[in-house]
């Protein structure tokens, strides 16, 4: 018994190298496209700051809490805010969806832009995501409705197509 | 067998079987091959024997009669040729009209099916000569690519887009209602669904050429109230 | 034959027995292959609240009509409407009232697409409750033979996708023989609820 295993010896470790890398190879490549898809690497900004990523830069965003009109239909335990944030393009125009805000604390609940719901709360004439085709510096407003029981810090996080995996993580405080 | 050792030792039961041997030696083994095959010869001739059988084609019914299967009962009432009918959802390019049957469905199945789907009434009710139909819209209140409720009727245009040239009053349809085999997928795919539609009968319907269509009037009237139902557009068969 | 042989025999027979026994509780308790991919139950009661992962239901009022109008839309048949507050918990980008249905036996049933302000398939909110109705229609004659037959029980189960594999489902179950009945229901109109 002994002579087939030292015969088969370079076989036998081969295999037991080959087909363990077989599969990390062919499943880390899958799990490589999943998570390049998709937005998974935050750069993060603290408060008042920015952030560059391909050449664009973003930020500084900062987040405020507005009353609303007397006629506006809301939940009675929401709150209303609105985040600004400056883009500055590089010299090719940039595109980005409406950012998402995120509890940093507790649940780390999820908000959409509420520019639906809140119409109100946008700014005049501005965009709640990245304006098509923009090359100059521009202002994104984008309002959401948030229960009350939320508290900041919050995350605003800026998902684009051109930017995934990564994404800018700004924080602002209320 | 050995005589000596092992046949003491199996004396008792082999005397107790011994008639069981005593009886299968008297079976004449040697001739059921024979009987076997005189008995599949005289049952299956009572049954047309070896000729070649024609495999079974569509059957036909007539407007206006219902047929039922395990998924669907289908009654195919009308034929229509129509300018428009963009509350069916269904959009014409330049000298196309609109080839419409009127259709009474019910779902039989257990789970709701949406007519537009895979598996749904595109699928179920064609027309010979045509490619799959354009769109399904109830007739009550034209909510668009409805779902079919188990066991709840209902009655639906199934348009398709066609040359205006290429039909005219009078003309005969040969529609076709497909039989369709529920798929249950199971490995790494999961859900119940219904499949590979084959023609079970087919029916002959003369079309009525109702030209910018004063006799769907009413559809419209009820169309208004409903242009902003809820379709959502996910994937079809149930989970 | 020996006393310690004809014991050891017994034991053999007893152990023998036992596998047997041990084996048929293992094929009886062994969960069914749907069982790995099976929905997180909630169970709810009518008026509370249930929490699941990205989704809370407080079903307010589950009430059977012959007539269902909504607005100028108007259509007969055996309804049940339910009356619910809804919202997602974690995250709402993309989460939609997705999944609404009634099971009654082996059939079952998708909340009605027909009344044009049905939440049903509408977006939800994280941590704020949207309130409406969403209606079931069942066929004809369904209804009454519950009232005449007595106990029809039928399970509500509400998520937010159409795949309910693994996630959260919250159900209810009503009796359909004894529901709160109404010749027309108006469908109530979307607006945001208590959460």
């Amino acid at each position: 018994m002994s002579g087939w295993w030292r015969r088969n010896a370079v076989p036998l470790v081969a295999t037991a190298v080959l087909l363990p890398a077989t599969f990390l190879i062919i499943g880390g490549s899958e799990w490589n496209d999943y998570f390049s898809g998709r937005p998974t690497q935050p750069m993060t900004a603290r408060p008042g700051e920015s952030v560059e990523l391909n050449g664009v830069t973003w930020g500084p965003a900062s987040i405020e809490q507005l009353d609303p009109p007397a006629d506006a239909e809301l939940p009675a335990d929401a709150v209303v805010y609105r985040v600004t944030i400056e883009v500055r393009p590089a010299e090719e125009a940039v595109t980005c969806l409406p950012p998402s805000l995120h509890e940093l604390q507790g649940a780390q609940r999820e908000w959409g832009s509420g520019s639906y719901e809140v119409d109100w709360a946008g700014g005049a004439d501005s965009w709640d995501s990245c304006p098509i085709d923009a090359t100059e510096p521009f202002t994104i407003v984008v309002p959401y409705l948030v229960p009350a029981d939320a508290v900041g810090p919050f995350a605003v996080d800026i998902e684009g197509v051109d930017l995934i995996p990564a994404f800018p993580r700004l924080v602002v405080e209320p | 067998m050995a005589p000596g050792t092992e046949e003491q030792a199996h004396d008792a039961p082999e005397r107790r079987f011994a008639w069981l041997r005593a009886a299968s030696d008297r079976v004449p083994t040697r001739w059921f091959a024979g009987i076997g095959t005189v008995l599949v010869l005289v049952v299956t001739a009572g049954f047309g024997g070896l000729a070649a059988v024609e495999a079974p084609g569509p059957g036909e019914i007539e407007a206006g009669d219902e047929y039922r299967n395990d998924q669907y009962a289908l009654t195919v009432e009308r034929a229509v040729l129509i300018d428009e009918l963009s509350d069916a959802g269904i959009s014409l390019e330049e000298g196309q009209r609109v080839l419409a049957l009127v259709v009474e469905a019910e779902n039989l199945w257990s789970e709701p099916l949406r007519a537009t789907l895979g598996g749904g009434l595109l699928d179920a009710v064609t027309i010979d000569g045509l490619p799959r139909g354009t769109s399904v819209a109830r007739v009550d209140d034209a909510t668009y690519a409805p779902w079919m409720q188990p066991g709840v009727p209902l009655e639906v245009v199934i348009t398709w887009a066609v040359d205006a040239e290429e039909f005219a009053d009078g003309d005969r349809l040969t529609v076709v209602l497909n039989d369709q085999s529920l798929y249950t997928a199971s490995f790494v795919s999961a859900g119940s669904s219904w499949t590979d539609p084959v023609p079970a009968v087919t029916l002959a319907v003369a079309i009525e050429d109702v030209g910018a269509g004063a006799d769907t009037e009413e559809a419209d009237d009820a169309t208004a109230a409903d242009a902003t139902a809820p379709a959502d557009d996910t994937e079809g068969a149930a989970g | 034959m020996t006393g310690r042989a004809r014991s050891a025999r017994w034991l053999l027979a007893l152990a023998g027995c036992g596998l047997v026994a041990l084996a048929w509780v293992v094929m009886a308790v062994t969960p069914s292959d749907d069982a790995t991919e099976a929905p997180f139950v909630v169970v709810s009661q009518l008026g509370e609240r249930a929490e699941g992962r990205n989704i809370a239901v407080t079903v307010d009022r589950v009430v059977a009509a012959e007539t269902l109008r909504d607005q100028g839309w108007e259509a007969d048949g055996d309804w049940v409407v339910v009356e619910l507050d809804i919202e997602s918990v974690r995250s709402e980008s993309g989460v939609l009232f997705s999944w609404a249905s009634l099971q009654l036996g082996d059939r079952r049933y998708q909340a009605s697409e027909r009344p044009p302000n049905t939440i049903f398939g509408l977006p939800l909110s994280t941590g704020l409750a949207r309130a409406g109705a969403i209606a079931f229609e069942l066929p004809e004659g369904t209804l009454d033979e519950a009232r005449v037959d007595g106990p029809a029980e039928a399970v509500l189960s509400f998520a937010v996708d159409r795949e309910i594999r693994l996630d959260s489902l919250i159900e209810l179950t009503v009796d359909l023989g004894t529901l709160e009945s109404e010749a027309t229901v108006e469908l109530a109109p979307e607006a945001w609820g208590d959460s």
